[in-house]
């Protein structure tokens, strides 16, 4: 008994499971019975080189439609090499009603105004009513798409785009039942006001000056990235558990969150921060297990500040359940200030503390620094690992020298804890 | 039983270079340590065996634990009470000699390795699946009849591998497809459309 002999039923699930285009072709020409058992194929893939080396004289598009009209009921689309609009109704006038994710690359990018071509290959997705799932790669979001609402959809995603405020307004009004929304390396966002009820996870990267408006409003969300916003209004978080907020171009002046009682994670990162936006944050925060601190300068104005210090008690204080902490040069260096390791009550102790990674940048101000070190050691009762992080010291100044050995010093006596990167 | 008996049942079936083994220094001196606690240890608790008959009329014995965990249609058979221990056998008429005495060293390393890290593991299933295709087909029917899904698994993924990337010419000889069943004419519309795939 050999392979020929395998029952039809094992074949077609075997064969069900290819995806990649090229192999269920090939699949449909080695036997008449391979034919029938592809039919059952569930996902088309089409990588970008698909077509390079056309044979026959058949367009892509064609060759597409054929060999998506073979499949009885295709569940999944993805097509990576390029296509036209045309080319896309027909195939989803064959699927779209079985059709749960589809994935395109757009590639229209690069067009300087939108074509005058109707419908347009984002009309032509409207076709593909069961969606559950939708990503796009490099579209041109200029003009709106006339979809009706997608009633299925539960994840959207966006990955290379230049948006119109409106035109994104119109998307995310025709998919009401969002779960998920990713929208990355989106170019031309200035203002955004989400309201999707059912939301649990949002991951907006904004490119540009960095001033973007944010308005979020999912009293379900649970994980909220956010990058290139200055002002971020969320008022219901009652689910919030992990949120980051970063900023490399711009300011982050305003914050706006309701409250933060089950949150887990933290990440606040940027060139800038306003001071009252930095210390709104961290007091919300006050359940957080993971905090990660990396914000280059404060300042409310155009001017970039250094940060005033921070109390070390009173921040360990106010974060009781901190487990691994991920502090960066000068936020690191606000925390070591001379007063507050003076007179430290007998009874302080930083009780969750496990991990701590902490960078540093710069020799100024060594005595504190250590200070604050030896201090998180001695009163981090569980504390199991200590990373200090050593980047870019400019060493031209003996100091330097001085604070690397004393860091040194330090891992030496602490050698099962304190490790140096 | 109670636990004496236990014990020198169990003292009994030691081979010596076990019980040799079972003496281990601690603190300076050398002690003995109870070699039935080391054997249950190494083997798991219930020591019970089944009986599975193949194709061939030969009986392999195994631990009922490892085969219960990993087939479907035996865990069955022991839970609905049809398997009685003192005198039955699993009659698997459908599986040869051959390939039974593998799908039982499959769920046995699977059963006693399942701790081990995920690279070791796939390396041992590669070299377990190194096998002829009529050997692989064996296999997957043996696997699909005991309901053995993760050898199932497995066996689809190398099967789906053997597909991938290649000609059609090259997967009818590995599939030992002698008569494709198309008309001369699909055959050379095929050939037609895509030249690059033959």
């Amino acid at each position: 008994m050999s392979m020929e002999s395998l029952p039809d039923a094992l074949l077609q699930y075997i064969l069900s499971h290819i995806s990649n285009a090229r192999d269920v072709a090939a699949c449909n020409c080695v036997s008449k019975r391979w034919k029938d058992a592809t039919t059952y194929v569930r996902t088309l893939y089409f990588p970008r080189n698909s077509f390079d080396n056309p044979s026959s004289g058949e367009i892509p598009d064609n060759i597409v439609q054929r060999m998506v009209s073979n499949v009885v009921k295709l569940e999944e689309l993805v097509v990576y090499s390029p296509f036209s609009p045309s080319g896309l109704a027909s195939w989803l006038s064959l699927v779209g009603q079985s059709l749960t994710q589809l994935e395109l690359r757009m590639d229209n990018l690069a067009d300087n105004q939108a074509s005058r071509e109707s419908p347009s290959k984002l009309d032509c997705i409207g076709a593909a009513k069961n969606l559950v799932s939708l990503k796009l790669w490099g579209v041109l979001m200029i003009n709106s798409p006339k979809w009706d609402v997608f009633q299925n959809l539960s994840t959207l995603e966006i990955i290379g785009a230049r948006l119109e405020d409106p035109v994104l307004t119109v998307v995310l009004l025709a998919c009401p039942y969002l779960k998920r929304l990713l929208l990355l390396g989106c170019e031309g966002v200035r203002s955004i006001s989400i309201e999707l009820p059912y939301l649990e996870e949002c991951k907006l990267d904004f490119y540009g000056l960095g001033n973007c408006s944010l308005s979020l409003i999912s009293p379900k969300i649970e994980s909220l990235e956010v990058q290139g916003c200055s002002w971020i209004r969320v008022p219901e978080t009652g689910h919030l558990k992990k949120l980051s907020i970063s900023n490399s171009s711009g300011r982050v002046y305003m914050i706006d969150f309701g409250n933060l009682n089950v949150l887990e994670f933290l990440s606040m990162r940027g060139v800038q921060w306003c001071w009252d936006a930095i210390c709104k944050m961290l007091k919300l925060a006050s359940e957080v297990k993971h905090l990660f601190m990396k914000v280059e300068f404060t300042g409310d104005f155009e001017a970039l500040q250094p940060f005033p210090e921070i109390d070390f008690v009173e921040f360990f204080n106010s974060h009781p359940k901190l487990r691994k902490f991920d502090i960066h040069g000068a936020m690191f260096a606000a925390l070591c200030q001379r007063n507050s390791l003076k007179h430290v009550d007998p009874g302080f102790v930083i009780p969750c503390l496990e991990e701590a990674v902490i960078t540093v940048r710069s020799p100024l101000n060594a005595e504190q620094k250590i200070s604050t070190l030896e201090s998180l050691l001695k009163y981090g009762k569980n504390l199991r690992t200590m990373v200090i992080k050593i980047l870019q010291m400019k060493s031209c100044h003996t100091s330097a020298d001085d604070f690397f050995d004393e860091i040194c010093r330090l891992r030496y006596m602490n050698h099962e804890k304190v490790r140096i990167e | 039983m109670e636990l004496l008996c236990i014990r020198q049942w169990i003292s009994g079936l030691l081979p010596t270079w076990l019980s040799a083994w079972c003496i281990k220094p601690v603190g300076g001196a050398l002690v003995r340590q109870e070699p039935e606690y080391i054997l249950l240890a190494l083997m798991g608790s219930p020591l019970k065996k089944i009986m599975l008959c193949s194709s061939e009329k030969e009986i392999f014995s195994v631990e009922e634990q490892v085969m219960v965990q990993h087939s479907v249609i035996i865990n069955n058979m022991i839970e609905d009470g049809s398997y009685n221990h003192e005198e039955s056998k699993i009659p698997l008429d459908c599986v040869d000699s051959k390939t039974l005495k593998k799908v039982i060293d499959y769920c046995t390393h699977h059963t006693h390795h399942h701790n081990d890290n995920q690279e070791d593991l796939e390396a041992w299933d590669a070299q377990f699946l190194n096998v002829d295709s009529n050997g692989l087909y064996d296999l997957l029917m043996a696997a699909n009849y005991l309901e053995i899904r993760n050898l199932l698994d497995l066996i689809y993924g190398t099967i789906k591998n053997m597909i991938k990337g290649k000609k059609i010419d090259e997967i009818r000889r590995i599939f030992n497809i002698k008569d494709h069943g198309f008309t001369p004419e699909e055959e050379e519309q095929n050939r037609k459309e895509y030249p690059h795939f033959y």
